[in-house]
């Protein structure tokens, strides 16, 4: 079967699974998926050298032992998610571990009390670093350096004076049992807790206005100020929470370790530091997740736990925490800097397409031979329209098209010298046409389908589709509406060029050669928009044939047509219109004797053909040369074709030197002339047709004639 | 004639009987062999030591581990490496490893810290040996110093070193490594029942050095500043004591201020003595105490209900001085 | 997916990697259209490939298979003197040997003055299927430069598209006609220069966009070549002595898409089997404007115009060096003119002229 019959299921299927690593890089949660492979390929390690690590009585005596530090590094990451960072924690957990044990063993106060007393003590530090860091604006790093030093130092003093009193331990009442061995539901008192913050953290984070305010500060406290957002209370606020975690992490380690040492703490903020980093939380602040800490913090502990378990000597331990901070670091670093290259790179997955072979243009009798019919064409506004890919004439004979600024303009009849912006829709209208009510309706790429009644009032019509269920990407947004035709019931058919590029991007769409395009349905009665056709290479050029049974619809990068029944027996069906054309075609519209205008814009080379069957040329080429360099498609020559009900090219008209239309994206017939427009040219051009019925119109042709309505165009 | 016949015949069917004797004798089996070796058939030690690079823990390490290894036991050492944490986490290991040892040999960094999952190890059935610094929970054995008793003892010398009734300040200084590890608790346990008994003894300073000797050298010399007519400095651990002598020494007062210290007894410990830099230096010999705690362990194997066991050795003080200082009295790292 | 890993992986290590390093055409490489503003003198030259200077500051200009003498004012006037058998690729002039015109595949043969006839056709068992110049040294030695071994100049694309090394400057002794290879593996030598002293003789290397040097030692064996100007951002093609300065006139411009192809192995081979030679991707001395040919991006008309800075096939480009090969000044036509192809310069009764194969035209580019 040709390569251009309609087979959206070959070409889904061929392009679809190289896209969907594209498309799943580019998601937001693409961001956890290093860590998540990290973490993956961490405890797989571990799990080989060591027997029963993943026995569920290992797994739960890991919760047990790294709960609490687990609970630091969420109190860490918040604070390098609103833009700092808190060299103090380990601190903070040590003053915290001392002040509940003396609490609790040598003023006997009770559990509930002294765990209340000291996570307000910690509350109390986080506020003297958030006072200093989020009010003041001083350097998170050396304030929080600093009031590490000094917290440290009240540990030592405190653990002189009363570290004798602490040195056997505390009794077992029940409750600081509990909270240091007990269980629910099978996961240890700490593990639990741990959980419950977390999931309340990711909550504030993603669901609150809070949250979103914390991450806002942290991507930028300047433009979060501007917002209205008071920064400087928010970042107090997340160094308080900071202060309080740790001492409630503080408070867990004391019910079960119970013994006060000034080793305690120490070094837990690099560790901390190292998991937070490692999860792909950004040390600049803004970016990240509470998934994404744990992740880090598990890969930490799993490492530092089996290294111990693997008897290794412990200062190893500690150069390889060091080791993957750095390249944790660096990794960050570098990621963020180059994610939007490497990510575009990887979004565009070229597929080998086999043309049909290429018909002879130089060849005399070819029935596409080279002439220069559109030398002499008249030209409407020169240097005043910028892009006039698509021309259209109301039945007064006023002369529109859409162009680049985003603005439809209108020429005024008889002699298009007047010129005024018709409608302001923005975005860059495309594909016209006018409805039964003379309203024009517009594809309006990047934005729709549109319309503007004929007082020039705009309207929107749809600017959704159905998602693609099997596509990673949320392609419900049309992206790039192109041209567009109307049914006689109403329905309004219009391509939706390609789902993965934008307008700006019509050429990576070229080179990729995936089929992304559809042809869409639009229904006023119901306001649903229906896929029709999907996998189209470059859904373009939209017609109704003359009898009204079948849409015509051009694939620009498949060089042909296809002809979609809506009416009568084949409903439903598709068939190849014209199969194999030298070039890309873009408009299709009827003519005034049955049959059909087709505006090439572009021409096939051999050595484009060439280039569709080589993807790994192209993947390679896309990246390493700059876009000015790409082979493309030869758009700087064009023609118009006429061809008849059953695809037969009838006519050609080149304008061999590119004189005044070197590439044609659209022509109109309206009274006995064709108006031709270009989508990189600077002017109209109109030339009679001679053999033409000199009263013919589209609006005719598609509502039927109207009484009235004055002048000649 | 009859006689010599008859002493013949006797001493034929003597040395018939002898020599049945004598096979009898040849059958007498080692009894002790086989029970020895289904005790030790497969049997694994841990070592979970609070580092592994100061002379005490390198000669336990070595020492043990040759010796048990010699009789056929697997060891494995799991390296705390100054953190308290990493230890709980070893120990919580073995807790719930499929292969626990079947003996642990732990040196404790403090008195609770490692309690809990000690307990649950007992109670699981692991017998287990304390090492030098015990926690505040029994085990089976306990090998190493006695530290009340080397407070003790300590102590009294202070005493009687530098009482002004020896025409010395009454004034010491005490350096402590961690103080809420047992040697510090019990040390000063043992002292302050001695002082209490000699108010003419005032302790100046009584600070923690957190085993850390350049600690150890600022409090030194600041007390020596503070107090000029200091008489003795006691560290509590030779490890931290260096920077105490090196801040006596640099002050100009070696010799004159007193320098005391106790601890594994290796050779540094020879050689401070010999160069002055520490006047009394009480050892209790880690390179014995290895033997005593493989001597446990081997006593442990063969024991098979050892829950109710307590047993505590107590490692022997050698007091190294200028005057009794002799080479033998300290081993050597390989 | 392998591709991908090793990509990224590269991305992130060593980001900013030289990919193509062509170097920008900035200093006094900055382009101007000189060439397409400089008169023509004459007109019409349908595949001009060289000239230079005869007697009586008279031009002889090789077109096609014609030899044409151009004189009177301004070189008005013009007679074919010679048509041969083949494409005239160089053409040289001695007053003690006449004529020398090397001919596509065929070698040099001297075809006016007192030597003529006389031909200089192979050394080392290989006929010179690519002679692009001929220079005489001293009283008995003639230098041939032959772009490649085995490939006719005609298919000189051929040999590009190879990254052929098989060129070499050949020395033949003249009264014998005998000759032998001086130096080899060459990356399309187009033309010779002899130094001031004649000891040393210059000529680029267009392949490796290039200029080198050869010591003309007296006796056998080859020589050492050295590397004179490296790096060039466009194919040198021919180099000439003038007064006080070197011209050095070239193919066309590097191209990214270019260097990115010769490093493509298999798509090249294909483009080579199925697509028509002149619609390769491939410097050219001039462009057709075919519908066929290759466009690259920035060569796309927008509101009918070309954009001048665009990425071209083929590109006027002339650069003036001062003795020590620093270069002074250049002279360009841009994508979108006319004037490409600079095929040869000269200076000529106190004129500096070029030839363009892209304008079909001799240009006179200015008073010295």
């Amino acid at each position: 079967m040709s390569e251009t019959a309609y087979q959206p299921f070959k070409r889904i299927t061929r392009s679809v699974p190289k896209q969907v690593i594209g498309e799943a890089l580019n998601k937001p949660w693409a961001d956890s998926l290093i860590p998540f492979t990290v973490t993956v390929i961490t405890i797989a390690i571990f799990a080989s050298l060591l027997e029963g690590y993943l026995s569920t009585v290992n797994l739960g005596s890991l919760a047990h032992q790294f709960s609490e530090t687990a609970i630091v590094v969420l109190a860490m990451g918040l604070v390098v998610m609103v833009g700092g960072i808190d060299l103090s924690v380990g601190s903070i957990f040590a003053l915290a571990n001392f002040v509940a044990l003396y609490l609790i063993i040598a003023l006997e106060v009770p559990v509930g009390g002294a765990v209340v007393l000291t996570v307000l003590m910690g509350a109390g530090l986080g506020a003297v670093n958030g006072l200093l860091c989020g009010i003041l604006r001083m350097r998170a790093f050396i304030v929080t350096l600093v009031t590490m030093i000094i917290f440290r130092g009240i540990v030592s003093l405190l653990l002189l004076k009363f570290g004798s009193e602490l040195a056997l331990g505390a009794e077992d009442t029940p409750l600081w049992s509990f909270l240091g061995y007990g269980s629910v539901l099978g996961l240890p008192t700490n593990t639990i807790i741990f959980l419950f913050l977390a999931v309340g953290g990711h909550v504030l984070l993603t669901r609150t206005r809070l949250g979103a305010h914390i991450i806002a500060v942290g991507g930028s406290r300047l433009a979060a100020r501007r917002a209205g957002i008071p920064a400087g209370r928010i970042a107090m606020g997340v160094y308080v929470l900071s202060g309080a975690l740790c001492a409630l992490a503080a408070v867990l380690y004391a019910s079960r370790i119970g013994s006060v040492s000034y080793t305690t703490g120490k070094h837990l903020e690099i560790l901390v530091l190292t998991a937070v980093i490692l999860g792909g939380v950004s040390l600049g602040g803004g970016r990240g997740s509470i998934a994404r800490m744990v992740m880090g913090a598990l890969v930490v502990m799993v490492i530092t736990n089996g290294m111990v378990r693997l008897g290794i000597r412990g200062g190893v331990t500690e150069m390889a925490t060091g080791a993957i901070l750095l390249f944790a670091i660096l990794f960050d670093v570098k990621w963020l800097k180059h994610k939007d290259k490497l990510l575009n790179s990887t979004f565009v997955c070229p597929v080998k397409l086999t043309m049909p072979p290429l018909p002879d243009l130089t060849d005399k009798n070819s029935p596409y031979a080279v002439n220069d019919r559109l030398r002499d064409v008249e030209v409407i506004g020169l240097d005043q329209v910028d892009g006039p890919e698509d021309v259209i004439l109301d039945r007064a004979g006023n002369l529109y098209t859409g162009v680049r600024q985003g603005e439809i303009l209108r020429f005024l009849a008889p002699d298009y010298t007047r010129r005024e912006v018709f409608a302001r829709p923005g975005g860059r209208p495309l594909g016209l046409a006018f409805d039964r009510d003379d309203n024009l309706i517009t594809c309006v790429a990047g934005m729709g389908l549109y319309g503007v009644r004929p007082d020039g009032e705009i309207f929107k019509l749809t600017d959704q589709s159905r998602r693609t269920w099997w596509r990673l990407r949320d392609d419900s947004r049309i992206l790039m509406a192109d041209d567009l035709d109307i049914a006689p019931d109403g329905r309004i058919f219009f391509s939706e060029a390609t789902v993965r590029y934008a307008l700006s991007d019509w050429i990576v769409d070229g080179l990729e050669a995936a089929g992304n395009g559809k042809l869409l349905c639009y229904d006023p009665a119901t306001q649903k928009t229906t896929t029709v056709l999907q996998g189209l290479l470059f859904a373009n050029g939209v017609c109704l044939s003359h009898d009204g049974h079948s849409i015509l619809v051009v694939e620009s990068w498949g060089s042909c047509v296809q002809r979609h029944w809506i009416n009568g027996p084949k409903k439903g069906t598709t068939e190849p219109f014209i199969a194999n054309l030298p070039g890309f075609a873009d408009n299709i519209n009827r003519a005034s004797d049955g049959t059909y205008w087709i505006a090439i814009a572009g021409i096939r080379s051999p050595l484009w053909d060439l280039t569709m069957k080589s993807p790994g040329f192209r993947t390679r080429m896309i990246k390493r040369i700059p876009r000015d360099e790409w082979i493309f498609p030869n758009l700087n020559a064009g023609f118009i074709a006429k061809v008849d009900e059953t695809g037969q090219i009838l006519d050609v008209l080149w304008d061999r030197f590119a004189t005044h239309h070197p590439s044609v994206t659209s022509m109109r017939e309206h009274r006995g002339y064709l108006y031709i427009g270009g989508l990189a040219n600077n002017r109209i051009g109109r030339i009679k047709l001679p053999a033409a019925d000199p009263t013919w119109m589209g609006q005719d042709s598609y509502w039927g004639t109207r009484p009235a309505e004055a002048s000649e165009a | 004639m009859k006689k010599l016949m008859c002493g013949m015949a006797l001493s034929l069917a003597a040395s018939i009987v002898l020599q049945a004797g004598g096979v009898a004798i040849a059958a007498q089996t080692d009894s002790y062999r086989p029970s020895f070796a289904e005790a030790v058939k497969g049997k694994k030690v841990g070592l979970v030591f609070t580092d592994m690079n100061t002379d005490l823990t390198l000669i336990w390490a070595d020492i043990i581990e040759r010796d048990l290894n010699q009789l056929g036991v697997e060891t494995e050492i799991r390296d705390a490496n100054w953190s308290p944490e990493t230890q709980v986490q070893a120990l919580e290991a073995y807790l719930s490893a499929s292969d626990k040892p079947d003996v642990l040999i732990i040196q404790n960094f403090n008195l609770t810290a490692a309690a809990s999952p000690i307990k649950r190890l007992a109670e699981s059935g692991t017998k287990m040996v304390q090492l030098n610094m015990r926690s505040r929970v029994d085990t089976n054995y306990y090998v190493g110093a006695d530290w009340v008793g080397i407070g003790e003892a300590v102590a009294n010398e202070l005493v009687a070193d530098c009482s002004p009734e020896n025409g010395k300040s009454g004034k010491v200084a005490l350096v402590q490594g961690d103080i809420t590890a047992p040697d510090s608790f019990f040390q000063m346990q043992g002292m302050q029942l001695v002082f209490d008994a000699h108010p003419e003894i005032q302790v100046v300073s009584n600070l923690g050095s957190e085993w850390d000797s350049s600690k150890a050298r600022d409090i030194t010399t600041t007390v020596l500043q503070q107090h000029p007519d200091l008489c003795a400095v006691y560290g509590l651990w030779d490890g931290h004591h260096v920077g105490s002598a090196e801040a006596i020494k640099e002050a100009g007062l070696q010799g004159k201020v007193l320098s005391y210290t106790n601890g594994a007894g290796s050779r540094k410990a020879c050689d401070s003595v010999s160069s002055g830099l520490v006047d009394k230096y009480w050892s209790y010999d880690s390179k014995r105490q290895a033997s005593d705690v493989v001597t446990a362990v081997v006593s442990l194997l063969q024991t098979e209900d050892a829950s109710d066991t307590r047993v505590a050795v107590y490692s022997p003080l050698t007091l190294i001085s200028k005057e009794t200082l002799d080479p033998a009295m300290c081993f050597d790292l390989d | 997916m392998r591709n991908m890993l090793t990509e990224i992986i590269a991305e992130v290590l060593s980001p900013n990697r030289e990919q193509n390093a062509i170097p920008p055409m900035d200093g006094a490489w900055t382009p101007n259209s000189l060439l397409e503003e400089a008169p023509r003198l004459s007109e019409g030259y349908q595949d001009p490939h060289d000239f230079c200077v005869g007697p009586n500051n008279v031009l002889f200009v090789a077109d096609g298979v014609n030899v044409l003498r151009l004189f009177g004012k301004d070189w008005r006037s013009r007679e074919v003197v010679a048509t041969v058998e083949a494409t005239v690729l160089g053409l040289a002039w001695h007053d003690q040997a006449g004529l020398l015109a090397c001919i596509d595949g065929v070698g040099v043969r001297v075809i006016q003055g007192p030597m003529t006839g006389a031909a200089f056709l192979e050394a080392n068992g290989a006929t010179l299927l690519a002679p692009r110049a001929a220079l005489v040294t001293g009283s008995d030695k003639l230098l041939v430069a032959d772009g490649s071994r085995g490939i006719h100049g005609s298919d000189w694309v051929l040999d590009f598209m190879a990254k052929g090394r098989s060129g070499r400057v050949v020395a033949f002794d003249l009264a014998t006609g005998k000759g032998r290879e001086i130096c080899t593996g060459l990356g399309y030598p187009s033309s010779l220069m002899l130094s001031q002293d004649g000891g040393t003789v210059f000529f680029p290397e267009a392949w490796r966009a290039q200029i080198s040097s050869l010591p003309l030692a007296p006796g056998e064996g080859q020589q050492d070549k050295q590397t004179v100007v490296r790096n060039l951002p466009a194919y040198p093609w021919r180099l000439a002595r003038g007064r006080q300065s070197l011209l050095v006139s070239f193919l066309s411009m590097r191209t990214q898409l270019m260097e990115f192809l010769l490093g493509e192995d298999a798509f090249r081979s294909d483009m080579m089997r199925q697509v028509p030679r002149d619609f390769w991707v491939a410097p050219a001395f001039r462009s057709r404007a075919h519908v066929y040919e290759p466009i690259q991006g920035g060569q796309l008309l927008q509101h009918g115009k070309a954009k001048a800075w665009a990425p071209s096939r083929s590109y006027g480009l002339l650069a003036e060096l001062r003795p020590n090969f620093e270069v002074s000044r250049t002279f360009h036509a841009r994508h979108g003119e006319e004037a490409h192809g600079i095929v040869a310069a000269l200076e000529a009764d106190g004129r500096r002229l070029a030839l363009s194969a892209g304008a079909e035209a001799l240009l006179d580019l200015g008073a010295l």
